[in-house]
């Protein structure tokens, strides 16, 4: 019987590279950090293509990241991916218009830690951020959605507080994205989608990002709670996404508050595992 | 042991730049917001709305100046007299609906959650040269039906559509047996008077089983900001041929009237330059811009002309195409039971086959 425990945890092992979670602290093991949150709410849209007045509501949202030391560059350069989806249900401000929005934003950012002291670290680097998604306006005619599509590298800057109190360990971090230079898509001024998909006149619908044009920003507030095998977290996250081009002007933001959990792993191989 | 590393002092340098940099973002993003364009909800702010989305984005000022003498800004002050942030909503829509049937375009719709406006005038001022009546008994008790359009056989061996709307999509595969059920008629009569229009996809899918090769039947543009003649280089469109798909090879008829419209009106244009088509009965009722939609601050929404299309020629539709064959279909033709219009593309296509 101890045989067979023995060769299925080898198995399993060599498929899945043995990954064994530890709940050391992150500063001393090279650990691989994985969050998954879910949250709720408050989302706004104004789009003058489609309207000239706010759209706002519930929205719910999702989020997965993971943090791991870069073993291409230096210690303290670390990897971050971060993927997230939301959707709302708006609603203009006089109650009788309905529209729908849907996101999913996909991100890579190399921050690199500039400083560190016993409690306190700082993080800034390079980051690339991508966003699909649209809005849809339930009685417009033949504008009633618009494609979102956008790419950026931008700078990612971070700090995280180390704490003790109330016999436990916490972590505060804070996290804010800036996109600095990319594009997105926008059909010009009052160009209709029956023009771009069925006619295929695509011209002026991929526009250059510059923070004159798409002032954009996306911020984290993350409390830690550190339990034997990771941390149970609580994030309020903010976004906002806006540009400005050929006389159409587009805002999202959203405000949402998060709970989730946060895994560490350690990747070994399999000699190092032993098997 | 502690485990703190020294950092030389740029690092503090650069950490203070960062820190400086992130509470500037913040300040800098509230104060860099794009902001939603509207006012107060009065009736007035919204009247003054309405005018300005008009102003800004329906696309035949220029073209309806020069065809009646369209003054946007004199028909601002005209009706802008008639509002006051005491009236109600009904009389508030009724001098907005008002204002709109300025534009005589029945692509403008004031849309409201008690009432939708409609500007009729296109064809409500003219002859019907339509006999829903008339229709059936064309059709008789033997037709066929799929896909939104009627189908028969004529005693002279015409194959007859009737398409009443362009709204829902039209099925390939319908389409094809349709055509192949009239394949052995000489000729075929597309009926689309009171056809109020619908999907362009749909009217171009069913034109285009009317040509063998890609032919171009106009072209359209886009406003690229406010200005009434701020418009983009017009861009050519095609009507490609249905390829893999029963294509008609024979002599067509279209019979049109005032009420065929918007999607409809699409579909003559593009007939017209397919071979061997001729167009019989009246003027079409034109609407030839796209449509879109915007709102007003109190929710109400507004849907206007807002993409010209021409014809080959760079030429407006929006007033309707003129048939090649012009035929009126009287109340005496009625009572007769005679639909004069239909009369007359089958003596035409019969004369065609003859020669």
């Amino acid at each position: 019987m101890r045989n067979t425990n023995l060769s299925l945890s080898r198995l399993l092992a060599c498929t899945l590279l043995l990954a064994l979670s530890v709940g050391a602290a992150a500063q001393t093991l090279p650990l691989e950090r994985r969050s998954s949150t879910f949250g709720l709410g408050y989302a706004s849209d104004y789009d003058s293509y489609l309207s000239p007045v706010s759209y706002g509501g519930m929205a719910l949202a999702f989020d997965y990241e993971t943090w791991i030391r870069s073993e291409l560059f230096a210690d303290d350069v670390f990897e971050q991916t971060y993927v997230a989806g939301s959707m709302a249900d708006l609603k203009n401000e006089a109650g009788n218009g309905a529209a729908m929005d849907g996101y999913v934003d996909v991100s890579y950012a190399l921050p690199y830690r500039f400083l560190r002291r016993s409690r306190l670290e700082l993080f800034a680097g390079p980051v690339l951020m991508a966003e699909l998604g649209g809005v849809y306006n339930m009685r417009n005619s033949n504008n009633p959605a618009q494609v979102k599509l956008d790419a950026d590298l931008g700078v990612t800057l971070q700090a995280a507080w180390h704490f003790h109190l109330l016999r436990n360990d916490w972590r505060l971090s804070w996290q804010a994205d800036v996109p600095l230079v990319g594009f997105f898509f926008s059909p010009s001024y009052q160009q209709s989608y029956y023009e771009i998909f069925y006619l295929g006149h695509t011209d002026h619908t991929m526009h250059m990002s510059t923070p004159f044009n798409s002032l954009s920003m996306r911020q984290f507030v993350r409390l830690d709670l550190e339990r034997p095998n990771g941390y149970v977290r609580l994030q309020g996250s903010y976004g906002i996404n806006q540009w400005h081009t050929e006389g159409n002007s587009y805002r999202h933001d959203a405000f949402v508050l998060s709970v989730g959990y946060v895994h560490f792993l350690q990747f070994l191989s399999p000699k190092q595992a032993g098997l | 042991m502690s485990t703190i590393r020294r950092y030389p002092s740029l690092r503090r340098r650069l950490s203070a730049v960062v820190a400086s940099l992130a509470m500037l973002c913040l300040p800098l993003l509230l104060s860099s917001c794009e902001k939603a364009d509207v006012s107060d909800d009065s009736p007035v702010a919204n009247f003054e709305a309405l005018w300005k989305i008009l102003d800004e984005r329906y696309c035949f000022f220029d073209y309806k100046a020069s065809v009646y003498g369209l003054d946007w800004n004199e028909v601002r002050r005209r009706y802008y007299k008639l509002v006051d942030d005491s009236m109600s909503e009904e009389g508030l829509f009724d001098v907005m609906a008002r204002m709109l049937a300025e534009l005589r375009d029945g692509h403008v719709n004031l849309i409201a959650p008690f009432n939708i406006s409609h500007y009729t005038a296109f064809y409500r001022d003219y002859p019907h040269n339509f006999s829903a009546d008339l229709l059936e008994q064309t059709l008789g008790s033997y037709y066929r039906y799929a896909s939104g359009l009627y189908c028969t056989i004529l005693p002279d061996n015409i194959g007859y559509l009737y398409c009443g709307s362009f709204e829902n999509s039209l099925s390939e595969y319908a389409l094809d047996e349709m055509l192949r059920y009239i394949a052995f008629c000489h000729a075929v009569i597309i009926d689309v008077r009171d056809n109020g229009g619908g999907s362009l996809d749909s009217s171009e899918r069913l034109a285009s089983r009317f040509t063998n090769d890609d032919i171009l039947t106009g072209y359209v543009a886009h406003k690229t900001g406010p200005a009434h003649d701020a418009f983009s280089e017009p861009q050519e469109v095609y009507l490609s041929a249905a390829a893999e798909h029963v294509r008609w090879q024979k002599p067509v008829a279209v019979l049109a009237n005032r009420r065929t419209f918007s999607a409809a009106n699409d579909f003559v244009r593009c007939m017209r330059y397919t071979p061997q088509c001729v167009v019989v009965g009246d003027k079409t009722g034109g609407g030839s811009g796209l449509p879109m939609s915007q709102e007003m601050p109190n929710g109400w929404s507004v849907r206007f002309s807002a993409c010209p299309t021409y014809d080959v020629d760079m030429q407006h539709t929006e007033f309707g195409i003129d048939p090649d064959l012009s035929v009126t279909l009287t109340d005496e033709d009625i009572l007769r039971g005679v639909d004069t219009i239909l009369e007359a593309a089958r003596t035409l296509l019969n004369a065609w086959e003859e020669k």
